[in-house]
């Protein structure tokens, strides 16, 4: 909640802000079509701005941006390790990047400040409305946590248990306790959700974790779309296109004053019917899910 | 391949193409199926990891063994699978189910690929490796993993081991298959191959028999022409081939036959007459005689000679002898009996067997068939001849030893009955003759002999000059055979056999001796002496007569005028050419030349211009019966005309008794000789008496 006040101020704060602008670099870690929609909505939303984006750069083939433009947005994890490996550099916006990957790269390059990022992570308390509604009744929900995850896993069961949700978690530090701790952990709940853990949530490992919860006959709620396909019955996400506006928002307000890295504002639904099928389930269309998620945030 | 029948050679051809054909098929075929069965089994192998891989992946990652063990008992449920290991990443057996045959060793292989592993004789092992199965990543919240594109970890292999007995068993099945079908194939195409052999080669083997009876003999081989096409054609000409040789040699066969018979007719019969010959008759006389000396009746056999058969002969040719002898063959058959046997030996002989008949009855055959041969007549053309017959007789008895002594006696009684004026029988008794003559058998040595021995008497026939009486003395020279112990034989007589026996050559160089020999010695007494000398056939066709002539008459010097040769007019018929020659020669020598026989046909008018003689001698059918029969005498007046024109003088012979002369003398012609003028007398007496002593 104090969290919330000092957004609102630093908003307000902005906005009471003479309008100014400056240029933008983007630096893009591939140039495939998530990034492509990233870019071009980004484009989009700084139109008509004072921000005017300069240059489009691909990660391999990285310029020396120092003194070239006022901000640089990296989009993907890659773009921000190889902009931060250029040494000196403009303020930064890393975006389309899970929070575990902004950390861990921040901490190699020990570069305090100067730079803010827009997480993939979805807000605790924004899963645990989604659970409510997607699986109403479902209240035991588990959680396999590593080292990387571990700290997350606070932040949720506190989240969860405002939301009237009960979060059991088990350790899965390496491959082989894996299935162990799943099978333990799926025993004693009836929902599985995962959070953006690299060490747990593998291409190597999702199968073998979709197929054992599947098993128990237990859904596992992912976090992104490619998750869902592969099994999961449904992710709560934002698409790079949400992102993408919510970066050049925060580029209009901020400049290159930055704010503290945040989660995402907009997010979408993702949902499994096969798998909803298979499972039994009968679950309400994505779009319901959706104007129920956001009658109970206004409402609240 | 040459030794072979012609229904093996096609057997062969049919058989060991299709045998081959159907071996190499079957073969090749039953060898793909083995083939086939084993690729199959691989296929299915491979097949068989391939999936049992993913499904165990699971397994393997859960570390869930009872459904891993699960999954390697459904392989063992498979047909064929033998048994199913599923071993982690580390080689270790994690479940296992069926008896396994692969090694510890083989099994901790490590392979990337699906692949076989092992494989004797009664199984074979796939194996492949267990995969773990790659999510697509998500580049969001994978950072790294995305670009570089990792091989799937291996988590584990699964094995399957097949039975190779179901596929051996299977393999086994397939290759008695092919070689049921290549026997049964091969026993239905021997079959027809049997058959199209037989059907083609039995036709064939049927004629090659035929052809070998054929070829043995038998001639009534035939086929049955039941093929058709070309088989058939041979059928058919074969059969056609065996007709007709068969219907040739039966008519040669018949032919021959025929001719056979002829032959045997020909061999006992004589061409002539149609009577039996001398040949025939001997062999039967031999068996009546047999049968007489058996103690049959006894029988009796004639022997005839014609009389004046030769002057037939050669007055009108052999035609008319031939005809002379046939009409004679039916007269005496016509008096004889069924049982007589009439048989011609030969010539103008006859002889009559008459069974059962002997002594006065016998005699009294003989006398009939005497009397009929001498009123019989035969008339040739426009001449009359009077035939007579001498007939000698003999019965034969069981005293008679063989048929030579019937044949002599036989003979010998007709000679005597010739001999004696002819026209007569004179019996013989056969047993009785001691040293018989043979008859024609020894004319020869008793013609030489005679003139060897000077015993051919030579006698004068004396002529007379009826119109002018002079004291030239006219006479013709004729022989006589004398010999010891026998009547003389006349020329006339002899000159058949001397003809015969080509010795009237020597007879006639006697008779021209004598005559010149006379005329020389009549020259030395200043006689007038004009000698006929008869001339035989013979001698005017050989040119040596005129030699001997020419040379005797200039040994003596003596000119030829007062010699004239006389030949016969079918002398003249039959070798006109030698006769003119021989006349032209003659005259030349200055001789003359004389006509025997004359008037007799009407040929002989045509001879006087031909051969223009001095003399001719008058035939008897002119002077015979000149007292009553006035033709005659008006045609021997025409024939007196015709030569007095042509100054040709007339000789009469014969001439018996004084009317006959007189006549002859008032009809003009101009010589006569006979008894009546003078008997013929030897030469030598003659020319001493009435030549040497005239005044």
């Amino acid at each position: 909640m104090l969290r919330f006040l000092l957004l609102g101020l630093i908003s307000l704060f902005s906005l009471a802000m003479p309008a100014w602008g400056g240029t933008v670099a983007l630096v893009l870690s591939d140039q495939g079509s998530t990034y492509s929609d990233f870019s071009g909505t980004f484009e989009d939303a700084l139109f008509g701005t004072t921000w005017s984006i300069t240059a489009r750069h691909q990660a391999n083939a990285l310029p020396a941006l120092a003194g070239q433009t006022d901000l640089i947005v990296t989009v993907g994890s890659e773009a921000l390790r190889k902009t931060l490996g250029r040494g000196d550099s403009p303020p930064i916006i890393a975006t389309l990047l899970p929070r575990q990957s902004y950390e861990k790269i921040l901490a190699e390059f020990r570069r305090p400040g100067r730079s803010t990022a827009i997480y993939l992570d979805q807000p605790p308390a924004r899963q645990a409305t989604f659970i409510n509604h997607l699986l109403p009744g479902q209240k035991r929900i588990g959680m396999l946590v590593s080292t990387e995850s571990r700290n997350v896993a606070g932040q949720y069961r506190q989240a969860f248990s405002n939301a009237g949700l009960t979060l059991d978690s088990e350790d899965a530090d390496t491959d082989s306790t894996l299935l162990p701790a799943l099978n333990s952990l799926l025993s004693r709940t009836s929902v599985l959700i995962a959070v953006p853990d690299s060490k747990i949530y593998h291409r190597n490992n999702i199968k073998p974790i979709l197929i054992t919860a599947f098993r128990y006959q237990r859904p596992v709620v992912g976090y992104s779309p490619a998750f869902v396909n592969a099994g999961a019955l449904a992710a709560l996400h934002s698409t790079p296109a949400q992102i993408a506006r919510q970066t050049a928002e925060m580029i209009v307000a901020h400049g290159t004053n930055l704010p503290p890295p945040s989660g995402p504002s907009q997010f979408a639904i993702a949902i499994n019917s096969n798998v909803a099928q298979s499972l039994g389930l009968n679950i309400s269309d994505e779009a319901a899910i959706r104007r129920a998620m956001v009658a109970d945030r206004e409402g609240r | 391949m040459s030794h072979l029948t012609l229904r093996h050679r096609l057997l062969l051809l049919t058989l060991l193409p299709s045998t081959l054909i159907a071996i190499v098929l079957v073969g090749y075929f039953t060898y793909s199926g083995i083939h086939t069965l084993e690729g199959e089994l691989r296929a299915k192998g491979m097949a068989t990891v391939r999936y049992l891989a993913p499904v165990s992946e699971y397994g393997i990652i859960a570390g869930q063994l009872e459904s891993l063990h699960g999954l390697a008992q459904a392989t063992v449920q498979e047909s064929g699978v033998k048994a199913a290991v599923i071993v982690n990443q580390k080689g270790r057996t994690i479940a296992v189910s069926g008896r396994v045959s692969l090694g510890a060793e083989e099994l901790r292989r490590t392979m990337t690929e699906p692949m076989q592993v092992g494989e004797n004789e009664h199984w074979i092992a796939f194996a492949a490796p267990v995969k773990r199965s790659v999510n697509e990543s998500d580049v969001l919240f994978e950072p790294g993993a995305d670009s570089k594109p990792v091989s799937p970890e291996i988590i584990g292999y699964v094995f399957v081991e097949f039975d190779k007995t179901e596929l051996a068993n299977r393999q086994r099945q397939l290759l008695l298959r092919g070689l049921m079908i290549v026997l049964s194939g091969l026993l239905i195409l021997a079959a027809l191959a049997i058959a199209m052999a037989d059907n083609l080669a039995r036709p064939v083997m049927r004629l090659v028999q035929a052809i070998n009876g054929m070829s043995s003999g038998r001639l009534d081989t035939r086929v049955p022409a039941t093929s058709s096409g070309e088989i058939g054609i041979l059928e058919n000409g074969f059969n056609e081939m065996a007709t007709h040789i068969e219907e040739v040699h039966f008519s040669m066969q018949s032919r021959i036959e025929e001719a056979t018979a002829q032959l045997a007719f020909q061999a006992r019969h004589d061409a002539l007459t149609g009577l039996l010959n001398r040949r025939e008759f001997e062999h039967r006389l031999e068996k009546a005689l047999a049968g007489v000396q058996a103690g049959g009746e006894e029988f009796s056999v004639l022997f005839l000679d014609l009389d004046r058969f030769k002057q037939v002969n050669d007055n009108c040719g052999y035609l008319a002898g031939d005809e002379l002898l046939r009409q004679m063959a039916l007269l005496f058959q016509g008096r004889l009996r069924e049982e007589d046997t009439l048989a011609r030996l030969g010539g103008d002989e006859f002889s009559v067997m008459l069974a059962n008949c002997s002594g006065p009855r016998a005699n009294q055959v003989a006398e009939d068939i005497c009397g009929l041969a001498a009123a019989y007549r035969f008339i040739w053309q426009d001449k009359v001849f009077a035939i007579g017959a001498s007939v000698g007789l003999t019965t034969v008895n069981r005293k008679v030893r063989n048929i030579n002594e019937i044949l002599a006696a036989g003979d010998a009684a007709c000679h005597r009955a010739k001999e004696s004026g002819r026209n007569r029988v004179c019996e013989q008794e056969a047993q009785l003759i001691p040293d018989r003559r043979q008859e024609t058998a020894n004319w020869a040595s008793r013609i030489a002999s005679a003139l060897a021995d000077d015993r051919l008497l030579v006698e004068a026939m004396p002529l007379r000059a009826l119109q002018h009486p002079s004291g030239n003395h006219l006479v013709e020279l004729t022989a006589r055979l004398n010999e010891p112990g026998q009547p003389p034989v006349t020329l006339s007589a002899l000159s058949d056999a001397a003809e015969r026996y080509d010795l009237a050559p020597a007879i006639d160089q006697r008779l021209i001796e004598t005559a010149i020999a006379a005329l020389s010695r009549a020259k030395s007494q200043q006689k007038l002496l004009h000698c006929l000398v008869p001339l035989s056939r013979a001698s005017v066709g050989n040119h040596e007569t005129v030699e001997f002539i020419t040379r005797s008459l200039s040994s003596r010097n003596l000119p030829g005028n007062r010699l004239c040769f006389i030949f016969s007019e079918d002398t003249l018929t039959l070798l006109t050419s030698h006769a003119m020659e021989f006349s032209r020669q003659i005259r030349a020598l200055g001789c003359q030349i004389g006509l025997d026989d004359f008037g007799g046909g009407l040929s002989s008018f045509t001879h006087l211009r031909s051969i223009t003689p001095s003399y001719v001698k008058l035939s008897r059918s002119l002077t015979r019966e000149l007292g009553g029969n006035r033709a005659s005498t008006a045609l021997l007046r025409a024939v007196q005309e015709i030569t007095a024109d042509q100054n040709i003088h007339t000789i009469a012979d014969g001439v018996d008794d004084l009317d006959t002369l007189e006549q002859l003398r008032s009809l003009g012609i101009d010589f006569a000789e006979g008894k009546a003028i003078a008997p013929s007398e030897p030469f030598d007496v003659w020319l001493e008496g009435a030549v040497m002593r005239s005044a």
